[in-house]
């Protein structure tokens, strides 16, 4: 489809390059030490990479539990504020795991191994959710309104039955984020019972300044969620196949105020009662402070705008051009996934995946590798390098969404402007991007939301230190509560900006 | 006229376990039109994908003179839906790198009837509209082949007799060679198009 002649294979091939894989090659030099490494694998980290599996395991299920029922009433009933729960549950996909985990334990004094667990279910409990609500927008209204008439319990059924796939895929999901997270463990490890994962091993190797052991050691943790992306592969082309027919739309229900408070209940628990929580954080004080609640909060949040506004902005700027790098790149990746299949696809995939896979801190230090060279200082000091590495790291978040509105137009759009002779350049911005440009901006969105998050490598490169995710960090670290707490909720509205923005524009009817 | 613009030899294609042509030959010459027939699933809208390159073939040969020149018309027509009428013939005469597109856009909107949709996109179009656009979008490249995907088989009653005499109006402004593939023969019947049957993976004459 696309040959080396195309100017457009070149500038897939160089942004991928530069973005993407000159940062992953001294991590991909490392894996060659994996026999060499596996000698020194002990009971000690067989212990803790079992306990990292099981515990993802967990959170997957927990985020399962949390976001099936959720995703399922949300996207097939209508009932009371039903359009206010869904702007909000994607909410809890943008709160960083730390403000979620200091949250619950604020509220509960929760701590240890499933207080890890319950936190990462609840912060990806959204994508099972988003996902089974995209999934029943292509139900069959045939086949739905069939079952129904036979009975509620069939209809179902058939609900469960068609969503199944799409809630696999978002436990799946939780279960790859989770098991590379090192920061909520090591919060709950220190605020209550020691206890420790894997991935803190793979986190310390990496500090001790052991390049080499703390790419190496990640290397299971990488194997691990490859196999479990290529195994979601098959359902993404399933889902290709059933987007012809007229589609099921959602419709009134008999309960439908027990339903709203059901909800209600499930977005309190994954959204509402973190932001309570951390904005009562905002205006506690110590036992000596004269100041009331109400001012505490204030001088917070002050406080967080006059301290973290450069900070802010900065992001704001990389996380834009990487944003920006991924609407530009990402419906070339699809159209080349599009049209690729059997082993081709498959390596195609690996190659786009991995710099989302590996750790984000062998990414950093092998971008420190690559670029730090005396004729690259100007380059390496400026905020492109760090909206490089977001473009490369989140290009496959961008990719699958365009990937999937690919799969949901019709077949024929891209087959006769193939025929008519429409380069590719025509066919993937021209037609693609036009007719799909709200899943182009939804991916460029989520790059930026995951950009503005982005905390282990922004604390390695100098370029990226100044942003928000190490500024709350070091906040966290120096025990400053409120300013955390106001920092922190700053940081979600600016990241529920592009939520809403989408939200709002997707109400418009198309031009 | 008699030279022939497509030739397919021993053209075989399987999905899988699933052998749909099994060394088909074929032969058309320039402005030769015949019909296709077979039951579905029996390979002929493959056929087609495969004789416009949108499909790959397993093995034997399929050589088209004019390949840049074959186009085809789709079962749910393929319109593109972010642009409108007028954009649609402009684009697609462009990459046919034909002259005065703009012109000939207009003229050939006026002489289908359907210069009203000029600044319209295709969801706002009716059936009719919509295939009329359709029709005029590959006329205006002047293709020396063209396909017909099943151009009828989602239209009622009424309405497939409307896209007949559509047809045979949009024929008469083409010289093109035309292979049109359907499950009904009253549609190759009445267009008056000598009928293959697609059986057991081979073409047969009538």
């Amino acid at each position: 489809m696309m040959t080396f002649k195309s100017p457009w294979t070149w500038l897939l091939a160089i942004v991928s390059l530069l973005c993407a894989w000159l940062p992953l090659m001294p991590s991909v030099a490392a894996f060659f030490d994996f026999p060499q490494w596996l000698g020194t694998l002990d009971s000690r980290l067989l212990l803790l990479l079992w306990r990292s599996i099981w515990m993802s395991s967990a959170a997957a299920i927990g985020s399962l539990i949390l976001g099936w029922p959720l995703g399922l009433f949300l996207g097939r009933y209508r009932f009371p504020l039903r359009s206010t729960y869904l702007l909000f549950l994607p909410l809890s996909l943008m709160l960083p795991p730390l403000m979620v985990a200091q949250a619950w334990y604020g509220l509960t004094g929760m701590n240890g191994v499933w207080a890890s667990v319950f936190s990462f279910a609840c912060c990806y409990a959204p994508l099972p959710a988003l996902l089974v609500i995209r999934s029943l927008k292509k139900q069959s209204s045939a086949s739905y309104d069939a079952a129904r008439m036979v009975s509620g319990g069939l209809g179902l059924r058939l609900l469960i039955s068609h969503t199944r796939g799409a809630a696999f895929v978002g436990a799946a999901l939780c279960f790859i984020f989770s098991i590379g997270d090192f920061a909520v463990p090591d919060y709950f490890a220190t605020v209550g019972d020691l206890f420790h994962v894997y991935s803190s091993e793979v986190f310390s190797n990496s500090r001790n300044s052991d390049f080499t052991a703390g790419a190496v050691s990640s290397l299971p943790l990488i194997v691990i969620s490859l196999a479990m992306l290529l195994g979601l592969l098959p359902w993404l082309k399933n889902q290709q196949q059933h987007t012809s027919q007229q589609c099921a739309e959602p419709h009134a229900v008999k309960h439908s105020m027990s339903l709203s408070v059901f909800c209600l209940g499930l977005t309190t628990v994954l959204v509402f009662a973190v932001i309570g929580r951390m904005y009562f954080e905002t205006g506690m004080r110590g036992p000596l402070a004269t100041s009331s609640w109400l001012q505490t909060s204030s001088k917070a949040f002050s406080d967080a705008f006059s301290l973290g506004r450069a900070d802010m902005i900065r992001t704001f700027q990389f996380a834009s051009i990487g944003a920006l790098i991924c609407m530009v790149v990402a419906p070339l990746w699809a159209f080349v996934f599009h049209y690729s299949s059997g082993l081709k696809r498959n390596l195609l995939f690996v190659l786009l995946v991995l710099p989302m896979l590996i750790p984000s801190l062998s990414l950093g230090f092998g971008s420190i590798v690559v670029f730090n060279q005396p004729y690259l200082d100007g380059f390496y000091n400026s905020i492109w390098l760090p909206a490089m590495l977001i473009a490369g790291r989140f290009m496959p978040i961008a990719v699958l969404i365009c990937i999937n509105a690919l799969g949901s137009q019709a077949a024929a759009v891209d087959n006769s402007a193939k025929l008519h002779g429409l380069s590719i350049g025509q066919r993937v911005y021209a037609l693609f991007v036009r007719n799909n440009w709200r899943a182009c901006l939804l991916g460029g969105a989520l790059v930026f939301v995951f950009a503005m998050r982005e905390l282990d490598f922004a604390i390695l490169l100098p370029a990226a230190n100044q942003s928000t995710a190490v500024r709350y960090y070091n906040a966290l670290h120096f025990s400053r509560d409120n300013f955390v707490a106001a920092f922190g909720l700053s940081i979600c509205f600016i990241l529920f900006l592009p939520v809403m923005l989408h939200s709002w524009l997707s109400k418009k009817p198309s031009s | 006229m008699t030279h022939p613009i497509l030739n397919i030899q021993q053209l075989c294609k399987s999905f899988g376990e699933q052998s749909v042509l099994r060394g088909l030959d074929m032969q058309l010459k320039a402005g030769q039109r015949i019909a296709i027939l077979g039951e579905s699933g029996c390979g002929k809208s493959t056929l087609l994908r495969v004789i416009s390159g949108l499909e790959e073939y397993d093995s034997g040969q399929v050589t088209l003179e004019h390949p840049r020149s074959c186009l085809m018309v789709f079962q749910d027509l393929g319109l593109w839906p972010s642009h409108t009428s007028m954009q649609q013939l402009i684009m697609a005469a462009k990459a046919s790198k034909i002259d005065d597109a703009a012109a000939k856009a207009e003229r050939l909107l006026e002489q289908l009837q359907i210069s009203h949709i000029a600044d319209r996109k295709p969801a706002t179009l009716s059936g009719g509209e919509a295939r009329r656009l359709a029709f005029a979008r590959v006329l205006i490249c002047q293709p020396k082949l063209l396909l017909l995907d099943e151009a009828f088989s989602s239209l009622d009653a009424d309405n497939r007799q409307q896209g007949i005499e559509l047809l045979q109006e949009v024929l008469a402004l083409s010289s093109a060679a035309v292979i049109m593939v359907t499950h009904n023969q009253d549609d190759a019947t009445q267009l008056g198009f000598p009928v293959f049957d697609l059986v057991g993976g081979q073409l047969l004459a009538r």
